[in-house]
C-alpha cells in the first residue's frame, strides 16, 4: 500500500501511451503506459526484443518516443528540455544513473580511476569531493589494484564492477540497470548482487528507486518488489508484486521466460519448468530442484 | 553403446600437443593471412597508444610540466627550428632532445630505431635534390658525372648543408614533438588545446576518436574470426574482397557502437564541453618552459635564423 503522503507526490516516471520505432519500421514499444513511484524496485522482464533496453533508454532521456509522453516527477522529459534547460538537465542527470548492458560501451576513459571520476566531474562536483568519492568507490568495489588499468583491458566481471561503480559513485536516487547479470558467471552475479545490496547500507540508498531489465528470474526475485512483464510487441503484459508474478509459471512460460525441460534420472525421464539465471552462490543454472 | 570403447578411453584430439605452462603469459602467434596480419598490426598500434598513456603517467622530467606550458614550448621550438638557417640550431635541438627524453623515462630506442629512420627516409626524398649543383650552385664537394663541355652534376657544399639542415630540422621537430606528446596525457593535451581557443567540438572528437578506433578494431577482428571459423580454405584476395564488401556494414556497426558510447557519456551528464579534472596550478617552472619556447622563436627570428 502506498502511504497517502507519498501518493500526493508525482511518480519518478510516468509514461503515457509511449511508442518507439527503430529505423526499418521495427517497433520496440507501442502504447506503453507505466508509472514508477519513489522507492520502487522494478524488474522489467520480457523475451529478447520486447523493448526492455529501449524502455530504459527512454527513462534515462537518451532517446525519445515517437508517440506518447514521458514525465519525470510530473515534468515532461523531452529532448528540447534536456538540451536547452541546463538546470533541468543537471538535476535529471544527477538524479538518474544508467548502467548499460554492454560495459564496453560504457567505459571510455583511459583508466579506471578516470572512469569513476567522469560522472561526478560532469555534475559539477568539487575536485576534493570527487577524489574522496573515487577513493571510497575503489575500496567498496575492490578496484584499487585496477586503478590505473585501461578499462577495456579488464575481464568481463571487472568491467561490470567498474561500470556499476562509475554510476553509483554519483549517488543517483534512481538507478537503471540493463541486464546486470548478462554474460556474468555465478560468482560475478553474486558480487553484483552484493554490490547492489551494499548500497542499501545507508538510509538514502535504501530509498533509491531501482529499475532493471533482466532475463534472470533469480536476480529479479532477489532485488525486485515489483515486476513489469513486457510482451513481444512492446506492451505491458503484466504488472504486479514480484512474489505473485514470479510464481505464475504459466505467465512466465507464455512470455518465454520459462520452458519445459526434459531430463533423465537413472531410467526415468521427466520434465519440469526450467528457470533461466544462475542461483547466486550456488553456481546452478537450474532454479528448481528435481 | 555396446562394443564401443568408452569415450574417456580415446585420446583427446589435442593430446599430441605439448601442455602449456599454466603460469606462462599467452604468446600471440603472428597471423599468416593478410587480413589477420593487418588487424593485428592495427591492434598493436592501439596497444602502443596505451603504452604512451602509461609513459605519460610515469614520473619524469617532461611529465612534471603543465600540458599548456608544453604546448606553448613545443609551438615556440617548432617556430624557432622552422626559421633557423644554420644547421647548428637543429643539431643542438636534436642533441638536447635525447637527455631530456631519457630523463622522462622514454625509451631511446623509440628515436633511433623507429622515429629517425622513418623521418629521415621521408625527408631524404625532398632534401636530396637540394644537395646537387642543379638547385644549389657553389663549391663542389663530389663530382658525380661530367659532360664534354666541362659541366656536370655534383654535390655542392651549400647544397649538402641545406639538405642536412632540412633533415636535422625535421628530425629535431619530430623528436621534440614525440617526446612532448608521449609524456602528456591525451585528455590533458586536448584540454591544453581548448585553453588556446580550439573549439569544444574538436576536443570532444579527439577524446572519443581513440575509443571509436578500439571499437572498430574489435568489431573487425570479431567478424574476421567468425568468418575464419566457418571457412575451410581462403586466399588473401578473397579476404581483401570480403573486407571491401564488409566495410560499409562494419562502419554502420561501429557507428551504432559509437552512438552507444555517446549515450553512456550523456547519461553521466556530459555535454559538448566535457569536464576533466582541473590541471595542477601553473607553477614557476611551467612559466619558465613556456617562456623558453617563445624566447627561442623570438631569438632565432631576431638573429635572421642565426645565419653566419
Amino acid at each position: 500500500m502506498t502511504a497517502p503522503a507519498a501518493a500526493a507526490t508525482p511518480p519518478v516516471f510516468r509514461l503515457e501511451e509511449v511508442a518507439y520505432t527503430y529505423p526499418g519500421e521495427v517497433n520496440a514499444l507501442s502504447g506503453l503506459s507505466l508509472a514508477i513511484e519513489e522507492g520502487d524496485r522494478v524488474a522489467l522482464l520480457g523475451a529478447t526484443g520486447s523493448g526492455k533496453s529501449t524502455l530504459l533508454l527512454l527513462l534515462d532521456g537518451l532517446i525519445f518516443p515517437a508517440a506518447g509522453k514521458v514525465f519525470t516527477r510530473g515534468e515532461p522529459l523531452t529532448e528540447a528540455r534536456l538540451q536547452e534547460e541546463d538546470d533541468f538537465r543537471l538535476r535529471f542527470r544527477a538524479e538518474c544513473g544508467l548502467v548499460f548492458q554492454n560495459a564496453d560501451h560504457q567505459l571510455f576513459n583511459s583508466t579506471v580511476e578516470e572512469e569513476l571520476a567522469f560522472g561526478p566531474l560532469q555534475l559539477g562536483w568539487a575536485e576534493t569531493r570527487v577524489r574522496a568519492a573515487v577513493a571510497t568507490a575503489l575500496a567498496d568495489f575492490r578496484l584499487e589494484r585496477l586503478r590505473q588499468r585501461p578499462p577495456f583491458r579488464l575481464s568481463g566481471g571487472e568491467k561490470r564492477r567498474v561500470a556499476l561503480a562509475s554510476v553509483l559513485i554519483a549517488e543517483p536516487r534512481v538507478l537503471l540497470l540493463d541486464e546486470p547479470s548478462g554474460g556474468l558467471d555465478p560468482r560475478s552475479i553474486e558480487e553484483t548482487l552484493t554490490a547492489l545490496g551494499a548500497t542499501d547500507a545507508t538510509p538514502a540508498a535504501a530509498r533509491r528507486t531501482l529499475v532493471f531489465a533482466t532475463h534472470d528470474l533469480h536476480m529479479a526475485a532477489a532485488l525486485a518488489r515489483r515486476v513489469v512483464l513486457l510482451s513481444e510487441d512492446g506492451r505491458v503484459a503484466a504488472d504486479g508484486p514480484a512474489e505473485r508474478l514470479l510464481a505464475d509459471e504459466s505467465l512466465l512460460a507464455t512470455h518465454n521466460l520459462l520452458h519445459r525441460h526434459a531430463h533423465q534420472h537413472a531410467e526415468r525421464w521427466h520434465a519440469h519448468p526450467h528457470r533461466h539465471g544462475a542461483e547466486p552462490g550456488q553456481g546452478a543454472a537450474d532454479g528448481r530442484a528435481c | 553403446m555396446p562394443g564401443e570403447p568408452p569415450a574417456a578411453a580415446s585420446p583427446p584430439a589435442t593430446s599430441t600437443s605439448p601442455p602449456s605452462a599454466p603460469d606462462s603469459p599467452p604468446r600471440r602467434r603472428p597471423a599468416r593471412d593478410f587480413l589477420g596480419r593487418t588487424l593485428e598490426e592495427i591492434r598493436d598500434f592501439l596497444e602502443q597508444a596505451v603504452f604512451a598513456e602509461g609513459i605519460a603517467a610515469h614520473p619524469g622530467l617532461l611529465q612534471g610540466f603543465d600540458a599548456r606550458a608544453k604546448l606553448v614550448f613545443g609551438l615556440g621550438l617548432a617556430t624557432a627550428l622552422a626559421l633557423a638557417t644554420h644547421p647548428a640550431v637543429p643539431a643542438a635541438a636534436l642533441l638536447a632532445a635525447l637527455p631530456v627524453a631519457a630523463a622522462s623515462a622514454l625509451p631511446l630506442g623509440l628515436f633511433w630505431a623507429r622515429l629517425w629512420p622513418v623521418t629521415l627516409g621521408f625527408t631524404a626524398v625532398m632534401a636530396l635534390p637540394a644537395a646537387f649543383n642543379v638547385f644549389r650552385p657553389g663549391p663542389e664537394l663530389v663530382r658525380l658525372w661530367s659532360c664534354a663541355d666541362g659541366s656536370g652534376i655534383s654535390l655542392t657544399r651549400p647544397g649538402v648543408l641545406a639538405a642536412l639542415g632540412l633533415a636535422l630540422r625535421v628530425c629535431a621537430i619530430a623528436s621534440w614533438t614525440s617526446a612532448l606528446a608521449l609524456t602528456t596525457r591525451r585528455d590533458r593535451a586536448l584540454d591544453a588545446l581548448r585553453a588556446l581557443g580550439v573549439p569544444a567540438a574538436f576536443r570532444l572528437v579527439g577524446l572519443l576518436a581513440y575509443r571509436y578506433l578500439v571499437l572498430l578494431c574489435d568489431l573487425a577482428r570479431a567478424e574476421h574470426l567468425a568468418r575464419t571459423s566457418r571457412t575451410v580454405r581462403r586466399r588473401d584476395a578473397d579476404d581483401r574482397g570480403w573486407l571491401a564488401g564488409r566495410a560499409g556494414a562494419l562502419l554502420l556497426r561501429a557507428n551504432a557502437a559509437g552512438e552507444a558510447v555517446h549515450h553512456a557519456m550523456t547519461a553521466r551528464g556530459a555535454g559538448m564541453d566535457v569536464r576533466t579534472p582541473a590541471p595542477p596550478p601553473w607553477r614557476a617552472r611551467d612559466a619558465a618552459l613556456a617562456c623558453a619556447g617563445v624566447a627561442a622563436a623570438v631569438a632565432v627570428a631576431a638573429c635572421g635564423g642565426l645565419r653566419p
